[in-house]
């Protein structure tokens, strides 16, 4: 408010001694009437403005001053939301105090929507499942959802609104935005660019496009790290119009990957992985198993699952998919050199031909739109369009929005006054060469709306915080376009805005309730009379009914081969080395860096937690005499980084790999200082493969790696073969002991106990994903003992997914397994225990008893799979390292406390929930109806539980199925947890490296190791002789 | 030991009298040599390392040892076991020889008995420090509570402590029935009041009567009688700790003979290595022979071979046994990375004991002082190896890992050889370093049979 200026008192006087009567002013300023007090007047109060100017007598004024005083006091405490909330004086039809409720809702993945199953314990979310209606997760969920939790309760999350790096309050900044509004109404809006991430949502959409409506000057970016612009290119390529595919692996009978890590990366991975699946359990189905072919730049699970893997640097994909295409019957032009040899693709080809119609060639989002248009040309060739893929509109709003290249340059022409930034943190994730940290500081009003005030709130005016997912009324898309909705289990934890919200804010220049907005939305869109009946079928489906998008007819364009550039030069590739930049299995682009689950998991393939590292071929390892953890400079052009290296079989020669999300800085407690920046050498143009040199620099970093010894030694742990042998033999995996026991002892189901509590895995379905360890984290309150303990052993997942390599270093064949407490019926760990702490139950569980564990770790020592873990230190305490939020924690299970040991309990509460559950309403556990969360997360129905006294339930069926074995069975352990041994289905016409090691089972391993792989390097260490006769495979 | 007349084991014109005076000047009148300040000083600070790293271990937790998942069991069993097998020579010399009646027992059983009273002191404070929660200890007694639950008897842990605990009471016992005539000597001869009270106290009225000394004989035959098993079983009872359970590298039926060889190797030469310093620190040349060393030196080389026996027999086992993982244990023993802790116990245990094939070697203390180091160093690392490579790469090679010792393992460790020496030290100040009664006993028998002849 501007002062008064000496002439203005003047006026006053003036203006009061013509006053007749008593007149009562308010402030000088009132009686000055200048024109900033009006302003000020509308800013501060908007929508009093109006009761302000009114003419008002004395009477009026107490009147007004009486009933503000009451109705101040009716609404006296903050915080409490404008809502119609009915208090606990009536209980609400079946909430009992203890009893979880579920809530669907959606989590955000790189902006598409997964369904998700919000577990509450009284008010306070702890645990995320999949929505088994919602067709992206159909029951599973994916470990981003399911850490996402820990993200809820995040101390390091964005608190307060931030202007200038203070505290600020939310009405400050709408007092801020009343100007800039001013502005952009008067110039409509010129200078305006607001910056999203992709934007799926449907309300924010409409609200967005009002925005931009009002004022038609405003621009519209969109800026997703990770984002899929070459699938809409490569279909405009070759249809003409961006569109997006939905693949059906449930009707596929083979499957070609091009450099695409659809189990894992692409948006619907869960539901692609469940489809896959369905067709490659030989449990189900012996008949077909879907063939699946992966030609890849870096070893992902989709191409550790794969029959058969071809390794490419990702300039060669395209030559491969250009190859194919020819081989197929499309013109494209040919590719200077190969991409694989003549010997590989010809059984490709011949097989693909074969299954025309059930055949599907999957374009990988990171690969550059030509391969996308030639992978859709072959689709269309092998009659796949309509049966085994479809195509829809993209669900991305935002996929024809200019990008962060166009929004630099505008704002290095000074283009750019306003720049609001939407959940996306450009700062950090901006590729190097595009300078935007420098142009952004330019822009004279940057605003920031997020979950954490991070490096692009720290370097904005305002900074206002995003209300995390469970915290969010909105609405959002599925990979197939199914509209989901988010509800809210908690109150904003720290004052948080939905995207909704903001853009209300922008648009209107007020707060407004989020639940208000959405529901008005919807209302607006819904015709029917009954609003209330949709809208709350809406909500407890999680989903709108019907709301899938239609498939589009597609034809391929004329002459869309000619708009295709020129294949890729054959020599660059030859020379120098390509940098291959990717998502993170785990932090992703870095979005998820604080979360300490996520940042503990070990990495599917590497088992490397807390940090990226240079992923490098055994054979450019040797060639640089590089060793796991030895730190190399990396040189492009303009940048250099230093990273560590991992060793992994498997990569292409001349390429190696770094993956995004790390090297944060001022993020949070755990985010900080963990990993190197890959976004530092990504280049706007080349943002997957940079050409780039390598050096060594002599420093060494020792890397937080969970699994130190990769080859399996030739034991008989994994049992795996092919179809063709598995139909010849198919109890091959049956192994006969090599010695009876001479005591016979009560076989499982004859223990006295009403249920025999058994679990089998099913190694063919098992893809690796980590899903069920991040699971087991958020189930069974699994601390997370940070990097420096994960170095020295001591991590204390209960399931890990033990990854071996077989077959020679250069493409060696991957082999998952997930290994969890065996809960042997003859436990080793139970008779040793000095205290007796680990104790068998009647029903066949193997149980800690915490309290009466002194931790002589005996258990452990003695324990043939080490699965137990032990509390090394106070991990959950005052003294952790890296403490978890009380809030956190699943209050049905114990937190355990230093000195103690541990393991998996296969989820005891859940087991003795339903059994409370039975005894209360009198009907018998149904199987299937209790699950572990292991088994809950799992896309693939890998896991299966249940009571195997019960002669119908699935897991007895499965431990009599031929394929079913028990790991280590020789020791007697007689364990509870069987395996399926693994059926894959390679196309006997290829032969490759990878093929001849797989464990055949009319040989002996010793055999086996004479294979036509065995004089090539092999990924092995020692390979004991195994004595011949009458052990075979039992050793 | 039918040369034992070629080097006389005492000094040809030895009294009663002088003896007795020269031994207990040494507690009651003369000033501590030099040497024994020297040695206490380095002791205690060594000893209160221990102290501080244990109150840091009890305030952290048992993390700050480098264990981990698949080596959960460390430096402090490694320990316990090289402790209670020192402990045992002690036992042996005082009693075996006793009841075998090899008189050149009489000038070191008492420091071997005191050695042994401290080794399983500390041997018994090891499973204590090991524990997560060790507060928690009195779980492993079978004690009265409102639970009604026992310890799990089948736990080889339970079994162990109740052999520590036996063998810790019985050295007890012992080395105080062996001091009981000597307390009432310096009684007797004790100058000032405070000594006379101390002693006498101690000393429980022993006035030397033939009944006294006929009852005590008798004790003492029956306590050297029951020690001898129990030498034999609280090693035996150790190794099963390992042997009980399934684990490649624990598992093996020869571990209790094995161990029990063991036990006496590094116990002889821990009595060599005591006897060596100790008679240069108080000048008992004439007391403490060459001839002792060598009958020392006798000793190791026989439980050494033994012990070279069953590494073969082990080897043997594993292979004989035809499965890959115990065959794998053992060449990972050989190549991988504690490669260097069993070469080493090679070295030590195998290729130096060899000189003791030569009398002059036997017969050298300084030799002897190099080779009871070099023994104990080859046995610490024989624990070492079987406790650490075990389980380092067991059944599931995706579980396999390394564990390294941090510096509060050897903390911890160096700190207790400090206890150890502060202890021994104190004692042998405080009591009679040479059994007073015993080598009366011997210069009467050497009259005896002088007379005779």
């Amino acid at each position: 408010m501007s002062s008064m200026s000496h002439n203005d008192l003047q006026q006053i006087r003036q203006r009061l001694s013509h006053a007749r009567g008593p007149q009562y002013w308010r402030s000088l300023e009132e009686l000055a009437e200048s024109e900033a007090f009006g302003r000020f007047l509308h800013q501060e109060f908007p929508r009093l403005g109006a009761v302000w100017e009114a003419p008002l007598d004395r009477r009026g004024a107490l009147k007004l001053m009486a009933a503000s005083l009451a109705l101040a006091g009716l609404t006296a405490c903050g915080r409490q939301p404008p809502e119609f909330i009915v208090p606990y004086v009536n209980m609400p039809e079946g909430q009992v105090p203890g009893v979880l409720r579920d809530y669907a809702t959606s989590h955000l993945v790189g902006g598409y929507a997964h369904g998700v199953l919000a577990r509450s314990h009284q008010g306070r979310p702890v645990k995320l499942e999949g929505n088994p209606q919602h067709p992206a997760t159909l029951g599973a969920c994916d470990i981003f959802s399911q850490a996402s939790v820990l993200s809820l309760y995040d101390p390091d999350r964005a608190a307060a609104v931030m202007h200038r790096g203070n505290i600020a309050g939310y009405d400050d900044w709408l007092m801020a935005l009343w100007e800039r509004r001013r502005t952009w109404e008067a110039r409509e809006g010129r200078g305006l660019a607001i910056l999203t991430g992709s934007l799926t949502s449907p309300s924010q959409h409409d609200r967005l496009s009002t925005l931009l409506a009002r004022w038609p000057q405003a621009r519209w970016y969109v800026h997703e790290p990770i984002d899929r612009r070459a699938v809409y290119a490569g279909s405009e390529l070759l249809f003409g119009r961006p569109l997006e595919a939905v693949y059906h692996f449930e009707r596929t009978r083979v499957v070609v990957s091009l450099d695409a890590d659809f189990l894992q990366m692409q948006p619907g991975f869960l539901r692609y992985a469940h489809d896959l699946m369905t067709r490659r359990r030989p449990r189900d189905n012996d008949d077909v198993l879907t063939r699946l072919y992966v030609v890849e730049s870096t070893p992902s699970i989709t191409g550790s699952v794969a029959d058969h893997r071809h390794r490419l640097d990702y300039r060669q994909v395209e030559a491969f998919a250009r190859q194919l295409a020819r081989a197929l019957g499309v013109a494209v032009e040919p590719p200077d050199r190969p991409g694989v040899a003549e010997s590989w693709l010809n059984p490709l080809v011949d097989d693909l031909r074969r299954h025309a119609g059930e055949a599907v060639v999957v374009p990988g989002d990171r690969q550059p739109p030509a391969v996308h248009a030639i992978a859709h040309a072959i689709n269309q060739q092998l009659e796949a369009h309509g049966r085994t893929l479809a195509f829809i509109t993209p669900v991305d709003a935002g996929h024809a929005a200019p990008g962060l290249d166009a929004l630099t340059e505008a704002m290095q022409a000074g283009e750019v006054d306003d720049l609001v930034v939407m959940g996306t943190n450009p700062v950090y994730t901006a590729p190097a060469d595009l300078a935007f940290e420098r142009a952004y500081r330019q822009v004279p009003w940057r605003l920031h709306w997020g979950e954490t005030y991070n490096e692009t709130g720290r370097l904005s005016h305002w900074h206002i915080p995003a209300t995390h997912a469970l915290e969010t009324w909105g609405d959002a898309r599925a990979f197939d376009g199914t509209t989901s909705f988010l509800q809210p289990l908690i109150q904003p934890l720290h004052g948080g805005k939905t995207g909704l919200q903001l853009l209300t804010a922008l648009t209107r220049g007020i707060d407004e309730d989020a639940r208000e907005l959405l529901v008005g939305y919807w209302r607006e869109r819904h015709d029917e009379e009954d609003f209330t009946t949709f809208w709350r079928r809406c909500l407890h489906d999680g989903l709108l009914a019907g709301s899938t998008s239609l498939a589009v007819e597609v034809t391929p364009r004329e002459g869309w081969m000619n708009a295709l550039p020129p294949p890729p030069s054959a020599k660059e590739p030859a020379e120098g080395i390509t940098l291959q930049l990717q998502p993170d299995a785990a932090v992703w682009d870095g979005h998820y860096a604080n979360n300490g689950w996520l940042q503990e998991l070990p990495r599917p393939l590497t088992k490397l937690t807390w940090s990226n590292a240079l992923l490098v071929s055994p054979a450019l390892a040797e060639a640089r005499g590089l060793m796991e953890g030895e730190v190399v400079r990396i040189s492009t052009r303009d940048h250099r980084l230093e990273v560590p290296v991992y060793v992994l079989p498997g990569m292409p020669e001349r390429a190696v790999t770094l993956s995004l999300g790390y090297g944060r800085k001022g993020i949070g407690q755990v985010a900080d200082g963990v990993g190197h920046n890959a976004y530092r050498l990504q280049a706007s143009r080349q943002r997957w493969a940079i050409p780039v040199e390598l050096e060594k620099t002599g420093d060494h970093e020792n890397l937080a790696v969970t699994q130190h010894h990769h080859a399996i030694e030739g034991r008989d742990l994994i049992r795996a073969t092919t179809l063709e042998a598995y139909r010849d033999n198919p109890a091959f995996a049956k192994h006969p002991p090599p010695q009876e026991s001479l005591y016979p002892e009560p076989w499982p189901a004859d223990r006295q106990a009403e249920h025999a509590w058994g679990m089998v895995v099913d190694l063919s379905a098992c893809i690796g994903c980590n899903a069920c360890v991040m699971g087991c984290q958020a189930e069974n309150n699994i601390p997370v003992v940070g990097p420096e303990e994960v170095r020295r052993g001591r991590e204390m997942h209960w399931i890990r997914i033990d990854r071996y390599f077989e077959g020679p270093l250069e493409s060696p064949r991957l082999i998952f397994q997930p290994v969890l407490c065996m809960h042997c019926e003859n436990a080793p760990c139970e008779y040793v225990c000095p205290v007796g702490a680990t104790q068998h139950s009647a029903s066949g569980l193997n149980e800690m008893i915490y309290n009466r564990c002194i931790g002589t770790r005996y258990c452990s020592q003695n324990c043939p799979y080490k699965v137990r873990r032990f509390n090394w230190f106070d991990y959950t305490g005052r003294q952790a390292t890296y403490p978890q939020p009380d809030a956190v924690h699943n209050p049905e299970v114990t937190i355990r406390s230093r000195g103690v040991m541990e393991k998996c309990t296969f989820c005891v509460q859940r087991i003795n929930r339903a059994r409370i559950t039975a005894d209360v309403t009198d009907q018998p556990i149904r199987d299937g109806e209790l699950q572990t969360a292991c088994q809950q997360a799992c896309p693939t129905q890998a896991i299966v539980f249940g009571d195997i006294s019960d002669s119908q339930s699935q897991v007895r069926k499965l431990k009599e199925h031929p394929l079913a074995y028990g790991m280590l069975e020789h020791l007697n352990t007689r364990p509870r947890v069987s395996y399926l041994a693994g059926v894959g289905n390679p196309n006997r016409e290829i032969e490759t490296p990878q093929d001849v090691s797989r464990v055949n089972p009319d040989r002996t391993q010793s055999q086996t190791r004479g294979g036509p792989g065995s004089d090539e390097p092999v990924v092995r260490h020692f390979d004991p002789e195994v004595a011949s006769g009458g052990k075979e495979g039992a050793a | 030991m039918s040369r034992h007349d070629e080097s006389p084991l005492l000094p040809p014109d030895l009294t009663h009298d002088q003896l007795t005076t020269r031994i207990c000047d040494l507690v009651l009148h003369r000033s501590s040599p030099r040497a024994w300040w020297g040695g206490l000083l380095v002791c205690g600070l060594l000893a209160t390392l221990f102290v501080y790293a244990v109150a840091y271990l009890f305030a952290l937790g048992v993390g700050v040892f480098g264990i981990n998942i698949p080596v959960a069991w460390g430096f402090p069993i490694t320990n316990t076991i090289w402790w209670i097998g020192i402990a045992h020579a002690g036992t042996l010399i005082s009693a075996v020889l006793l009841i075998t009646r090899q008189p050149w027992r009489a000038s070191i059983n008492r420091f071997a008995e005191a050695m042994a009273m401290f080794a399983v002191v500390l041997a018994g404070v090891y499973p204590l420090l090991h524990l997560g929660r060790p507060w928690l200890f009195y779980y492993l007694l079978p004690y009265p509570n409102t639970m009604e639950l026992w310890p799990q008897w089948r736990s080889p842990l339970v079994w162990d402590f109740f052999a520590i605990f036996t063998y810790l009471s019985f050295t007890a016992t012992f080395l105080y029935v062996s001091l009981l005539p000597d307390l009432a000597t310096l009684r007797d001869r004790a100058a000032t009041r405070l000594g006379q009270v101390f002693y006498g106290t101690l000393a429980i009225g022993w006035r030397g009567s033939a009944v006294h000394w006929a009852r005590y004989e008798r004790a003492n035959r029956v306590l050297s009688a029951v020690a001898a098993p129990i030498v034999v079983t609280v090693t035996g009872i150790i190794s099963l700790d390992l042997a009980v359970s399934i684990v490649p590298g624990y598992h093996f039926t020869i571990f209790p003979p094995y161990f029990v060889a063991g036990a006496l190797f590094s116990g002889f030469s821990t009595v060599a290595l005591l006897a060596v310093i100790l008679r240069r620190m108080f000048r008992l040349q004439d007391l403490v022979t060459r001839t002792h060393l060598d009958y020392l030196g006798r000793m190791m080389l026989l439980f050494a071979l033994v012990v070279d026996y069953a590494y073969t027999q082990e080897i043997f086992t594993a292979w004989y046994s035809g499965e890959d993982y115990y065959r794998y244990v053992y060449i990972d023993r050989w190549t991988g990375p504690y490669a260097p802790a069993w070469w080493g116990m090679i070295f030590c245990n195998v290729v130096l004991v060899q000189l003791l094939w030569f009398r002059r070697v036997r017969r050298s203390p300084l030799a002897m002082l190099c080779l009871a180091i070099t023994s104990n160093i080859g046995m610490w690392l024989e624990r070492f190896q079987i406790v650490f490579t075990s389980t380092h790469a067991d059944y599931m090679p995706s579980a396999w890992g390394e564990a390294w010792p941090t510096m509060w393992d050897w903390a911890v460790f160096i700190g207790s050889l400090g206890v150890f020496g502060v202890l021994l030290l104190l004692f042998v100040r405080l009591m009679p370093l040479i059994s007073l009664h015993d080598m009366r006993a011997f210069i009467a028998m050497r009259d005896r049979r002088s007379d005779d002849g």
